[in-house]
């Protein structure tokens, strides 16, 4: 296991480039959240996001199921971000709509990954991570995503229980139309690499929200987890680490589109 | 219809495809990446919800859509997570002019204590209805819940 701690700063969006709407936001872990439509916008089919910083400048934090359908099964195709969703507002895009490019994910998930965590998927579900790149987008000039909306940071290899806030668009609640966040002190259940938030009972649609280590008071934090499972026995949440391998697939994703 | 409503998003996205992927330096380096070695490619499968198990938590949900099987088959659409966790429970109200349909979603008795994947999905259920749907009109019963 790396214990080195690595971490990738926040950032805020270029001045210019920031719409009123862009300055109209919670502080609750949903500045920079947003709705991931997997099958066009609008479609039923659909999971949580965040947006994070990289040297690209256009990437987003999900879980690998977000991206891919994992054994027997393929990528998603004509999938769409949309920061700060709101479906009972009367824009329910308030900065407008991104459409992915390019994804990835660990072949583990793509090979092995299923609808449940259980003795043979749980090497999969350690690695139920991923990271999405997208063409420039939004409401008026054609911008990446990090410097229209701005971007969380990321804490990598840590180890120890922390109060995290979560976030995502659960269907259980607001019919799954308006970002949520909920905070709960993490849980360790026997695996290291997965850690749990009882009682939040985020139903499905909250897949790919971000986990914040720290939350800043500006909305903008440190994630190091996206939530992958649901437990309604429990009511729980579940989510992978973030190690040194996740840190890796984020550089290798944001490589894509540098230069 | 959801899927009226989705329709009539088309251009709009096909708008964003070509406005975004006109611009010069826009375009990705390679394609998707598994990290690690290849994995096998299978054709993604719809969401067919059972409606044979003992539900828990159940709850009316909105159809998003519905189209026809056959003369007397019914598929409906609405959402749920995947159908390994999830099942349904459906009632059915025929007469002369018209299907009445109630859908409720809940997690499997048999699922209830798993952990399972927090992704939502375009789900179904096929309605064998007692007569041919002809033109008889189909009304969600949770519509506007």
């Amino acid at each position: 296991m790396d214990t080195d701690d690595i971490v990738i700063e926040p950032a805020e969006p270029v001045e210019h480039m920031v719409t009123a709407a862009s300055n109209d936001y919670e502080l609750d872990g949903t500045r920079v959240t947003g709705k991931l439509f997997l099958r066009g916008y609008g479609s039923d089919s659909y999971c949580s996001a965040s947006v994070v910083n990289s040297d690209s400048k256009r990437m987003i934090a999900t879980a690998g199921h977000c991206l891919h359908g994992g054994a027997g099964s393929d990528w998603f195709t004509d999938m769409v971000f949309v920061p700060r969703y709101d479906g009972t507002a009367d824009d329910p895009t308030p900065v407008g709509v991104w459409q992915v490019a390019t994804m990835r994910t660990f072949a583990v998930w793509a090979r092995e990954g299923g609808p449940i965590l259980n003795s043979t998927t749980e090497e999969a579900y350690a690695r139920d991570i991923g990271f999405a790149s997208l063409y420039k987008g939004g409401d008026g000039v054609l911008s990446k995503i990090v410097h229209s909306v701005g971007a969380n940071g990321i804490h990598y290899n840590r180890d120890d229980a922390w109060p995290a806030t979560i976030a995502g668009y659960p269907s259980n609640l607001d019919d799954g139309e308006v970002a949520q966040s909920c905070s709960m002190w993490t849980v360790e259940d026997q695996q290291w690499w997965y850690r749990f938030v009882n009682l939040c009972d985020f139903y499905p649609g909250s897949s790919g929200g971000p986990w914040y280590n720290a939350l800043g008071t500006n909305g903008l934090g440190y994630i190091r987890g996206v939530t992958s499972t649901h437990n309604p026995g429990y009511g729980r949440n579940g989510a992978a680490r973030f190690d040194t391998g996740v840190y890796d697939l984020h550089k290798g994703e944001s490589a894509k589109w540098e230069g | 219809m959801g899927r009226m409503r989705l329709a009539s998003l088309a251009p709009f996205v096909a708008v964003l495809v070509l406005a975004t992927t006109s611009c010069g330096g826009d375009s990705p380096e390679p394609v998707n990446t598994a990290e690690g070695p290849p994995a096998p490619t299978g054709t993604g499968s719809g969401n067919a919800l059972t409606t044979n198990e003992t539900l828990v938590d159940a709850e009316p949900v909105r159809l998003s859509d519905w189209e026809t099987v056959s003369d007397d088959v019914l598929r409906v659409h609405f959402r749920a997570g995947p159908s390994e966790c999830f099942g349904a429970s459906v009632d059915v109200e025929e007469s002369d002019d018209s299907i009445r349909v109630n859908v409720s979603v809940g997690y499997l008795e048999s699922a209830a204590s798993a952990d399972c994947a927090a992704i939502a999905l375009d789900s179904s259920v096929d309605i064998h209805l007692e007569s041919p749907i002809a033109d008889r009109q189909v009304i969600d019963a949770n519509a506007g819940a």
